[in-house]
């Protein structure tokens, strides 16, 4: 099995440089590749398809008929980034995580950055994840953003963009870590010469810092992850990681506030939780203070939580700085709150609230990404290359009616690698998902972080509701690991 | 442990070891149908009888031929207590166990899961598949014991299990003794006679007794077979030992403080100690499986009311 035929077209490959030549961090990988034997690959990859099938790592398809399951597909290929430039992305994700923690806090307080008429105050009573009801909130450690799973693309030549920030609940991290052992299993002496960063200690990463946001005086905090239940489509990554951290893994109903605290009902009684991951949105956490219909949360949730009795990661509210007309201005923000110059940049976006804007955007319907402001999952977005007339003029309506809900951003040129396609290789577009942890005073990255892949020949939408796979993403330091071995 | 997790791995227990009970009575009962069908004796309504569900069967089906009733018990899926239904809930159950139960564990009642269903796709799914079936399902249940007893930690969630697991056996070896009730004899001089004893023959073999039962106590005797099968403390599927088994787990749950589940399960273990086949007979063995089965239903909901605590009796809202 060879990559001869492998055509990386005129984008830029993250395996390949646009001469067809190995990369230098993918050579090792790509000669171990081309040294199995015929038909080999295609068994390892089956195979670890099995495998997440058994382990029962499955998804479940909303809007789909109840019930079915999924596994996410799993390429073999890995995507390798170089440490170095590495270096520079996860610089640019502290800075940016911190200066977004200081915009939600500024917000809910005292608005400083509208003041001094960094940006204007529609923007973010406007957005969807403001909340009034977090106003003066004062969240342990002043973080408001624990969690982040921000979203990474590469263009044509190579640069990095932000994409989203994804604030709220991000999932995918439980892929990063399984995709981690099925190929640690297949290609255990490359991996061990490539230098490949570890993401095996996230959990522990996790485990930690959550303790560390613990109530004030709590010497050794009980942790519960709060998760939506067996049907969420993430279900499996809530129980996964409890079960990493030795976290209780708790619902709803599994919760009451006893006046005082938010307890979990147990074989034993009654037991004080002290600090929540919650896996379900803001406004599901507490019916008495967000949507009254709500059977997910806890009713005095919040208000154990305003008074310092509980924490919860990431704190509610946090999505004000995740809709995607505030996202424009967070490289302001870094100015703003930081003094600095943003190190990683942002897709150039159009808002259409401003009149100049939408008018361009629907000008240029045909070249352009519309998305709507506050959904994620790659709902409600329009690909202007390859939508039709009559999706284009649903649009144009919808943009009229309510711009403020809508930017725009060119088309990109999105990286592509290569993805096992029956007994070849074919070219498949990428995005990155790193994970960030934020504990105030200092901030973890995970290495690498979850490749998305857009299976489907020529796709640009790597969600996995809709047809997305993932790879493995291997960090590597393998200048310095050589020069390491010649010394 | 959660309340809820304890009730679900309770139930996870309970219904694997209901549809193995399920797949064994109707193992038995095809291997003595075999036997039967020349003289027009089969009989497989007793099988549904002791379900309790009879009215479900007759709406759905009417006539309790081999086939409807092999359906019934094994593939119907909207019937909460056929094989497959049983195995499915487990498996939904074991899916919102992840983070406590042993991979190993989860991996097969996953697996488990789907198998029914899967039959189903195959063409020729009767009889023989049917057989093939109730082994490998018999198997499944044993490999899942096994794995229970080796890779779980002795703690309340291992205890809610065994819990369930055995007073789910007990209530079942009580129904699977019921069957003889339910079996009609021609007339009553067949008592003692060739069909009585595969009868009793057929029971033994579904509890795996048939070899234990003859090494004890040699000829089809029914009162040995209701020793055994009631009264006897080493046999594991005995009701005696299975209560046992539950009220041993239970104390292991409350660090040895006896509740109410506790106090009801010790009583009707001293009412069964005290009786004997005879006095079993005397009383009507289908009057002592129903009352044995309504004592049953009281120590569930005992143990329920018991591990899902009320928050308003502690502190009030």
């Amino acid at each position: 099995m060879d990559f001869k035929e492998y055509d990386s077209g005129n984008f830029f490959d993250e395996l390949f440089d646009n001469q067809g030549t190995a990369r230098n961090d993918a050579r090792l990988l790509v000669e171990a590749i081309e040294r199995l034997p015929e038909g080999d690959l295609r068994k390892r990859q089956d195979a670890s398809e099995t495998a997440m099938h058994n382990m029962g790592i499955t998804f479940n398809v909303y809007g789909d008929q109840a019930g079915t399951e999924r596994t996410i597909p799993f390429d073999i290929v890995p995507r390798i980034i170089n440490g170095t430039e590495w270096n520079a992305v996860e610089a640019g994700l502290k800075q940016r995580i911190q200066a977004v923690n200081r915009f939600i806090d500024d917000i809910y307080h005292r608005r400083e950055i509208i003041a001094d008429g960094v940006i204007p105050e529609w923007l973010f009573t406007s957005s969807k994840g403001y909340l009034p009801q977090c106003q003066d909130l004062n969240p342990p450690k002043g973080v408001w953003a624990h969690i982040t799973g921000t979203d990474l693309v590469r263009d044509e030549n190579g640069t990095f963009f932000v994409l989203e920030d994804n604030l709220r609940v991000p999932s995918g991290v439980s892929y990063v870590l399984l995709n981690r052992v099925l190929m640690k299993r297949n290609f255990p002496e490359v991996f061990h010469r490539s230098q490949v960063r570890r993401v095996v200690d996230y959990p522990d990463q996790l485990n930690k810092m959550l303790h560390y946001l613990a109530p004030e005086g709590m010497e050794n905090p009980t942790v519960a992850v709060l998760t939506p239940g067996m049907y969420n489509s993430a279900y499996f990554e809530h129980a996964f990681l409890a079960r990493q951290m030795g976290a209780q893994l708790v619902e709803g109903r599994d919760l009451v506030y006893d006046g005082k605290y938010v307890c979990a009902k147990t074989t034993n009684g009654l037991k004080r939780i002290d600090v929540i991951y919650r896996r379900i949105d803001d406004d599901f956490i507490d019916p008495e203070v967000f949507r009254p219909d709500s059977a997910l949360g806890c009713r005095g949730l919040m208000t154990a939580y305003r008074e310092g009795r509980l924490t919860l990661a990431n704190a509610p509210g946090t999505g004000v700085a995740d809709d995607k007309v505030v996202y424009a201005f967070v490289p302001d923000m870094i100015r703003y709150y930081l003094g600095e110059e943003p190190l990683l940049p942002n897709v150039p976006t159009h808002l259409c609230y401003d009149e100049k804007a939408l008018e361009y955007t629907l000008d240029n319907l045909e070249e352009l990404v519309v998305k709507p402001a506050s959904e994620s999952g790659g709902y409600g977005i329009l690909i202007g290359p390859r939508s039709t007339e009559k999706e284009r003029n649903a649009f144009v309506k919808v943009l009229r009616e309510n711009p403020r809900n809508y930017i725009s951003q060119p088309t990109l040129t999105l990286s592509r690698a290569p993805v096992l396609v029956d007994d070849h290789f074919e070219g498949r577009h990428v995005d990155l998902r790193p994970f960030i942890l934020h504990r105030g005073d200092d901030s973890y990255v995970l290495p690498g972080g979850l490749t998305r892949v857009a299976l489907k020949k020529g796709s640009l939408v790597v969600n996995s509701s809709q047809g997305g796979g993932t790879k493995d993403t291997w960090v590597v330091d393998l200048e310095t690991g050589m020069e390491a071995a010649s010394c | 442990m959660l309340s809820r997790v304890a009730d679900t791995i309770y139930w996870t227990a309970r219904y694997v070891e209901r549809a193995s009970n399920t797949a064994r009575f109707l193992e038995a009962s095809y291997y003595m149908n075999l036997d039967l069908t020349g003289n027009g004796e089969e009989q497989w309504s007793p099988l549904v009888e002791i379900t309790g569900d009879m009215p479900i069967f007759k709406a759905r089906y009417g006539e309790a031929s081999r086939e409807n009733v092999m359906h019934f018990l094994m593939f119907n899926p909207e019937y909460p207590n056929s094989i497959a239904r049983c195995l499915s809930t487990a498996r939904d159950n074991a899916r919102g166990l992840r983070e406590i139960l042993p991979p190993d564990l989860f991996e097969e009642l996953n697996t488990l899961g789907k198998m029914v269903p899967e039959a189903t796709r195959e063409k020729a799914h009767f009889h023989s598949r049917v057989f093939e079936l109730c082994r490998e399902i018999k198997h499944a249940d044993m490999h899942i014991s096994g794995i229970v007893s080796e890779t779980m930690e002795r703690g309340q969630g291992y205890h809610f299990w065994r819990t369930g697991e055995y007073l789910e056996r007990a209530d079942k070896t009580s129904r699977l003794l019921n069957v003889k009730y339910f079996y009609l004899l021609p007339q009553s001089s067949d008592v003692g006679t060739t069909l009585d004893d595969l009868q009793w023959g057929a029971m033994l073999q579904s509890l795996d007794a048939t070899e234990i039962y003859s090494r004890n106590y040699g000829l089809i005797d029914p009162h040995q077979v209701i020793r055994l099968i009631v009264l006897d403390r080493g046999f594991p599927r005995s009701i005696l030992f299975c209560l046992r088994q539950a009220l041993n787990s239970l104390y292991r749950i409350t660090d040895d403080l006896p509740q109410a589940p506790h106090e009801l399960l010790q009583q009707l273990l001293m009412h069964i100690k005290e009786m004997s086949p005879e006095s079993i007979i005397n009383f009507g063995l289908h009057e002592f499986i129903d009352d044995l089965q309504i004592k049953l239903n009281g120590i569930n909901n005992s143990i329920f009311s018991t591990f899902n605590p009320e928050p308003q009796l502690q502190h009030g809202e």
